[in-house]
């Protein structure tokens, strides 16, 4: 592999990898969130 | 069900404005790298690395800082929300010492050749920089290890909140590394040489608008697990509550 592309690989695994982070930091505490005020509100129509 | 789309722009106003800061940045990097206005040593392109290295090592540094504020604010003030605040921080911070450490050993990898190292080496322990950046990592992913394994709630946010400022003297001692002690890290070989990535305007000017886009996204994805341990704690309240009246 010459040096070009290897150069392009490496980029382009480490700005895959930042992507990643950033939407699983960003999806995560949106779907917990909403599995856990679905939860609540079970909860809540239970109680009632 | 339709989606109420100002609704979500207003809630989620932060994320929006630092993707958009970061996609920009990503554009910028792109564009100006294939039009070679971007130069750098020995014209080798890998080091547009830098610009995701050094914002994820920054957001890293300053999550952990924001942890250490909000440990100390707590065991001042006994306020929940600092706890909050210190241990979700340190998630972040966690992902992006991890990201920093990876994008790190890459970016040896693909210069080690020019530090007269073993080409494919990926991993250098005599390294101070990155061993001690290894040790900040492994320090607070035990943080977060011991907090979920204490069940009582207030010894969990008290004893958290100790090792949260106990640990923090590993950021700088990782920061410094590179500077106190002999090291490969870019910072360490020619801090002041003209031609090295800190002394162009256009560099600066792309890495600084990629910090600020991180630190908003660090604001907004601090916020929501704040929310998220909130309706948690609301959740665990009402099941107690349940198994009381069972």
């Amino acid at each position: 592999m010459s040096i070009i592309d290897r150069d392009i690989l490496t980029i382009t695994i480490s700005y895959i990898l930042f992507w990643l982070v950033i939407i699983i930091l960003t999806i995560y505490p949106l779907f917990r969130l909403r599995k856990t005020l679905k939860k609540i509100e079970n909860f809540e129509k239970n109680i009632e | 069900m339709a989606l109420n789309v100002p609704k979500l722009l207003k809630t989620n106003l932060l994320l929006v404005i630092s993707i958009a800061m970061l996609v920009i940045n990503l554009l910028l990097i792109v564009i100006l790298t294939s039009f070679n206005l971007l130069v750098w040593k020995d014209n080798r392109i890998v080091y547009i690395i830098f610009f995701y290295h050094v914002s994820g090592a920054w957001l890293a540094y300053f999550s952990f800082g924001v942890s250490l504020l909000s440990h100390i604010q707590y065991l001042r003030n006994k306020k929940i929300i600092y706890s909050r605040i210190g241990k979700n921080s340190i998630i972040v911070g966690v992902f992006f010492t991890a990201f920093t450490l990876i994008t790190g050993s890459l970016w040896y990898n693909a210069t080690s050749a020019s530090y007269g190292s073993k080409p494919e080496d990926y991993w250098q322990w005599s390294d101070p920089r990155q061993t001690m950046t290894f040790v900040l990592l492994m320090s607070y992913i035990a943080f977060l290890i011991f907090r979920s394994l204490i069940e009582d709630k207030e010894q969990k946010t008290k004893l958290s909140a100790a090792l949260g400022i106990a640990l923090f003297p590993t950021v700088p001692l990782s920061y410094f590394s590179a500077i106190i002690f002999e090291s490969f890290h870019v910072l360490s070989i020619k801090p002041a040489d003209p031609g090295t990535i800190y002394w162009n305007p256009l560099k600066i000017f792309i890495l600084l608008f990629n910090l600020i886009g991180m630190t908003i996204f660090f604001v907004y994805i601090v916020k929501q697990l704040v929310d998220l341990d909130k309706k948690r704690e609301k959740l665990d309240i009402l099941i107690q509550k349940r198994l009381i009246e069972a």
